[in-house]
């Protein structure tokens, strides 16, 4: 045979070739590489008309769609259980001299296992269906979480996996992350009661009872996937979105893609696309203002250069107007008060540096006693900091954050709570540290400064456009969700 | 993330590329009745591990990478006797794929396809529908049309050549 024999055989059934004849074929296509690309364009062409005419090819997106249907339900792991009986059965039928004579007995066990293997894959089926299905691990947990199982209740660790009908309950000031095998992740934060189940079709749903709840949810093939509380009812396909239940109402924000919420009590619908807010009550159903941040039912102090700045009252729970310049301490007091009680700390802030560059250390902004703040952000040359007071000894806690465009406005975010410190610059994750004890019981009361220290010496010049104080820790999620409504707000 | 604001949707990146890794699959030998189900490996692949796909990577590169190790996977497990020269022809074939100077699995190849192809005369695509619709084999092929299996072969292989040179040349043209 000729090489290009070769080549026109190959072509008609690549694996039809003997093994001399590959050899040949190899030899060839390394002697003239130039022939290897001709050989590779004809079989990309061959595959494309393949796909063209050949009619069991046309529906190669819905024949995905069912592998990914199958491996959501876990056949993988039985389809290679039955594999090896498969090949036996395929290898069975493939003989081509069939034994004479079958004996009627095993006809009639034949006839008959034909009926039951069905009936009993069925009745398995069914049982599957309503049995609980462990739908998702625990990724993150702070705080006391708790899983209860009727009337049994464990403490949830990492690790662990969820199941359908479990319902995890969170004490105040906790915090976990459970996410499923195509990367939907449900963080729910606070004092909080969420159950998780399915439906038919094995579409994810989660009841939330009472707390927060930000979800960041796939692509779902199964169905859309349900949130439901005591007011309301989202219904989701793939997006981001946020959920807080309190005992009057039920508030939805939208970070990302398209959400329908619904009031449980009537037909009317709130059709929510990105950075779109709802609110349900027992009564109505309406949209919502859009706010920075997010989540602002967790902010202990709220600045945004066009209002006045806000700081939470201790004694209240709301929000009330305050003023850095007279009030300082106050402010300091009052948020320290939040941050200490749930034993977390975080702070977003919008600011754009002055263009000139100062080796000078500048503080942006200041929260606790003079000499030994708690909270310190520094910049030096285009270098940005955090100085954290220390939980027992007197060495502050310093996390670099890298360097800023001088001029720019720029995004940061920053959290520590017992075991973990996040740092967040324009969406980008620059620190991370973990298994470092919490400082915060060690923080004591002092004013919270913008734009210098307490002493107001290490002036910092330039604009600060926002800050938020949190008493929640604000994940890299958070912090972009944060980050997108600012800018939504503030094109 | 191609532009590294917009999240990627799982279903437009089958949608997009599908047609082209499909083909890239076959570049590397692997017969076609098992390059559709190569292909939905990938796909599956994708989606377990959809988080990790880096940004900065175009999802048609990332796609190529999965289907790379899947072929190499597909041969260790289909061939048994002549494993070693199955792998030596994808090595060759992806050397190939270096030196090709109009990338066949890049861009949109099926919508070029389908305009080359409505070019080619009635005996040709008559020749075509036979081999790929009816998926015939040469041999009967040849029977039909009063001819020898090996002509028919020659045949497919210069329709083809003329589809690929149509291909690259439409392809160059939008990209233009």
């Amino acid at each position: 045979m000729t090489d290009q024999e070769l080549i026109h055989r190959f072509l008609e059934d690549p694996a039809g070739l003997a093994e001399a004849d590959l050899e040949q074929l190899i030899a060839h296509l390394r002697a003239e590489p130039a022939k290897a690309v001709e050989l590779r364009e004809q079989l990309i062409v061959d595959d494309l008309l393949g796909q063209k005419l050949a009619v069991d090819r046309k529906n190669f997106i819905i024949m995905v769609q069912q592998r990914l249907t199958d491996y959501e339900r876990g056949e993988e792991e039985v389809y290679n259980q039955v594999a090896d009986l498969r090949a036996i059965a395929e290898a069975e039928i493939e003989k081509k001299v069939r034994p004479p004579g079958i004996n009627p007995w095993i006809k009639f066990a034949g006839g008959i296992s034909l009926i039951v293997v069905p009936l009993l894959c069925f009745v398995v089926w069914r049982y599957q269906e309503s049995a609980p299905r462990a739908v998702a691990n625990v990724e993150e947990l702070s705080g006391q979480v708790v899983r209860l199982k009727g009337s049994t209740e464990e403490p949830l660790r990492v690790g662990q996996t969820v199941s359908t009908g479990d319902t995890i309950v969170a004490a105040p000031g906790s915090s976990v992350l459970w996410k499923y095998k195509d990367g939907t992740t449900v963080r729910i934060l606070g004092d909080s009661e969420t159950e998780l189940s399915a439906d038919a079709n094995l579409a994810k749903q989660v009841r939330l009872e009472r707390g927060e709840l930000v979800a960041s949810v796939a692509k779902q093939i199964r169905g859309a996937m349900v949130f439901t509380t005591p007011h309301a009812t989202a219904t989701v396909i793939g997006t981001e979105l946020r959920l807080v239940v309190v005992e009057a109402n039920t508030q939805l924000d939208v970070t990302e893609g398209k959400v329908d919420f619904q009031r449980n009590s009537s037909s009317q619908i709130l059709h929510l696309t990105a950075n779109e807010s709802g609110v349900a009550t027992a009564a109505n159903i309406q949209p919502n203002k859009a706010l920075w941040p997010v989540n602002r039912a967790s902010a202990a102090f709220l600045y945004e250069e066009v209002d006045k700045p806000l700081a939470r009252n201790p004694e209240s729970g709301n929000l009330r107007e305050t003023s850095l310049l007279d009030e300082a301490d106050e402010a300091g007091k009052d948020t320290l008060s939040f941050v200490k009680k749930s034993g977390e700390f975080a702070c977003d802030i919008v600011f754009t540096p002055e263009k000139t560059i100062s080796l000078q250390p500048a503080v942006l902004c200041s929260f606790g006693p003079y000499g030994n703040e708690n909270f310190l952000l520094i910049q030096r040359g285009k270098e940005l900091s955090v100085q954290l007071r220390g939980a027992s000894s007197s060495t502050p806690i310093v996390v670099e954050l890298g360097e800023i465009t001088l001029g720019s406005p720029h995004y940061v975010s920053f959290s520590c709570r017992d075991g973990a410190i996040v740092a967040v610059v324009d969406g980008v994750e620059v620190s991370a540290k973990e298994e470092m004890q919490s400082p915060i019981a060690g923080w004591e009361e002092g004013p919270l400064v913008l734009k210098a220290d307490a002493s107001g010496k290490r002036p910092w010049r330039g604009d600060i456009a926002a800050l938020a104080i949190f008493d929640q820790f604000v994940d890299k999620a958070l912090s972009d969700a944060n980050r997108l409504r600012y800018k939504q707000l503030h094109p | 993330m191609t532009d590294g604001s917009q999240p990627l949707d799982y279903d437009d990146i089958v949608r997009d590329t599908s047609p082209n890794i499909r083909a890239y699959i076959a570049g590397m030998g692997v017969p076609r009745h098992d390059v559709d189900d190569v292909a939905q490996d990938v796909y599956v692949e994708l989606y377990r591990f959809f988080d990790r796909m880096p940004a900065e990577v175009q999802p048609r590169q990332w796609l190529k990478g999965i289907a790379r190790n899947l072929c190499l996977n597909y041969f260790r497990r289909n061939s048994r006797r002549s494993r070693l020269q199955r792998e030596a022809l994808v090595e060759i074939f992806l050397r190939a794929e270096q030196e090709e100077e109009a990338s066949l699995s890049e861009g949109p190849v099926r919508h070029a396809l389908d305009g080359c192809y409505e070019k080619l005369p009635q005996q040709s695509r008559k020749m075509l529908a036979l081999k790929y619709e009816q998926e015939l084999p040469s041999a009967t092929i040849a029977e039909k049309m009063k001819s020898t299996a090996e002509a028919i072969r020659v045949a497919l292989f210069r329709i083809r050549a003329s589809l690929k040179d149509c291909i690259a040349s439409t392809l160059a043209a939008e990209g233009s």
